[in-house]
């Protein structure tokens, strides 16, 4: 056979077009629900940091389209925020970096969340910080728990059943629609939902779950968002909107005295089954 | 009208014209690729962290990559395991693949050939199977096994390429991969280079001593 014959045979061989429309799903959906897409929480310091400035200046701003600029506040936020933009880069313990590996690792090390979550810890994450409190979620063998850990005296408080929803992130501001007219506040809100079953699921809509007293005050704002979205073990979505409310005749104390704005966040699912 | 007479002077200069439409084409061809390159990139990086966007790629590459494998092992049930393999790799490595020009589905194309190659050495050795790779990606589905049983019949009607298969399967592993994606996956040799990590002539020059080799085998 000369060397053209072989290279035409070559071309023009029929080749096999085979499709496994069954394993094609089938891997589809093993892969997905293998955990490697379980989007990560990012913590890194400069991402800490900006949380932190903007909560500052959040603050800050608060301040100053108040119905009585409290001046005072306002240059002790300007500072505050300055000092953790300074602090970071010479003192990264400073963002609570080191709190939130301090967290994960007792949590890690209780006996009682071993026993809990089982031997084998796959995933540790810090949803929160606060007073020398952490509440960390770990993944383990058995399943999903929550531990309340006391960073003082590295201690866990105790350990419960994770929720397969839960809230890891929230940001909030409210501030005066315009200065001419400080009786319509703006309340703004983004959370970030953070969904650990271990079956797919099919969010149709969520929303945030207003404090009875904030909700008698409220003139508008959508507050459901439709998601429609499938969400596997360690996906997160983001629900963010903004309210208007009447503040008439309430000091700039009475308004913060209403919080919590919210009380959670109502998510509409159901779980999707496979096809056989 | 400029348009038309330049029209009829490329008709009536076939060669030209030829020449003229092949380079229009060659650019236009490459225009589209360079955006399809853009989307791809982009759909990469979602897909790092979000499983629709893996999602997407998956059902673009399953197809190309299952079959690359089928013809080159000729095996319904092993190309279903090196496929699964494949993804999972790339599942796993996601994160760290880092795009500088190679497009995803070279780097999947990579992966097959490296783990066609391991499950060759494997068997050769006769030490390890690939069911018994803890990492691998485990499911059961009843509709599975009759799917790969109609498969492999339909596999069988293949007697051309049954025939050709199994005289390629006696080169070489260099050989055949260079073959395979020359002949059977219509790469280009700039795209197989790619995909093998190797320079364009050492290729060229692979394809050509393969090609030789597998002639002097069919004779």
């Amino acid at each position: 056979m000369k060397e053209e014959e072989l290279i035409k045979k070559l071309e023009e061989t029929k080749l096999p077009d085979i499709e496994l429309k069954s394993h094609r799903r089938a891997l589809k959906m093993a892969l997905l629900d293998a955990g490697y897409l379980q989007q990560q929480r990012k913590v890194n310091i400069l991402a800490l940091t900006s949380e932190k400035i903007i909560g500052g200046i959040d603050f800050m701003l608060k301040g100053l389209v108040s119905r009585q600029p409290v001046w005072k506040t306002v240059l002790l936020s300007a500072l505050a925020v300055s000092v953790i933009a300074v602090a970071t880069v010479a003192v990264p313990g400073v963002t609570g970096h080191a709190d939130r590996v301090l967290a994960a690792s007792i949590a890690q090390n209780s006996p009682e969340v071993k026993a809990a979550a089982g031997e084998g810890i796959m995933e540790t994450e810090v949803i929160s910080l606060s007073n020398g409190k952490g509440i960390v979620v770990i993944k383990g063998q058995r399943g999903l728990v929550t531990a309340e850990v006391d960073l003082k005296n590295k201690i866990v408080l105790g350990v419960s059943p994770a929720p397969e929803f839960s809230i890891v992130d929230e940001v909030s501001a409210i501030g005066a629609v315009s200065n001419d007219n400080i009786d319509v506040q703006r309340y703004t809100y983004k959370f970030t939902v953070k969904y650990r079953g271990n079956d797919r699921v099919y969010i149709e809509a969520i929303e945030p779950v207003l404090s009875s007293a904030f909700s008698k005050l409220v003139l508008s704002g959508e507050l459901n968002q439709v998601v429609n979205e499938i969400l596997v073990t360690g996906d997160t979505i983001e629900i963010n909107g903004e309210i208007l409310f009447n503040a008439k005749g309430l000091s700039k104390s009475d308004i913060v005295n209403l919080g919590p704005f919210v009380n959670g966040v109502k998510v509409r699912s159901e779980k999707v089954l496979n096809i056989p | 009208m400029l348009s038309g007479d330049l029209t009829l002077d490329l008709y009536l200069c076939p060669f030209l014209y030829q020449q003229i439409n092949a380079t229009f084409w060659t650019q236009v061809r490459s225009i589209i690729n360079m955006m399809d390159l853009d989307q791809e990139k982009e759909l990469v990086e979602r897909a790092k962290s979000n499983a629709e966007a893996f999602g997407e790629l998956y059902e673009k590459y399953y197809a190309p990559i299952f079959g690359y494998v089928l013809r080159r092992t000729a095996s319904v049930t092993v190309a279903q395991d090196i496929t699964s393999e494949v993804f999972l790799k790339a599942l796993k490595n996601l994160r760290q693949f880092h795009w500088r020009g190679i497009p995803f589905s070279s780097w999947l194309y990579r992966i097959a050939s490296h783990e066609i190659a391991n499950h060759y050495r494997l068997n050769s050795r006769q030490q390890v199977s690939m069911e018994s790779n803890s990492n691998s990606v485990s499911f059961s589905d009843p509709g599975i096994e009759s799917e790969v049983l109609s498969a492999e019949a339909e596999l069988e009607k293949h007697e051309d390429f049954l025939a050709l298969h199994r005289n390629i399967s006696q080169l070489p592993s260099k050989y055949q991969e260079v073959i395979v994606l020359r002949f059977f996956e219509d790469k280009q040799l700039k795209e197989i280079s790619t995909i093998l990590g190797k320079r364009e002539g050492t290729v060229k020059s692979l394809l050509h001593r393969g090609v030789e080799k597998l002639r002097e085998i069919m004779e």
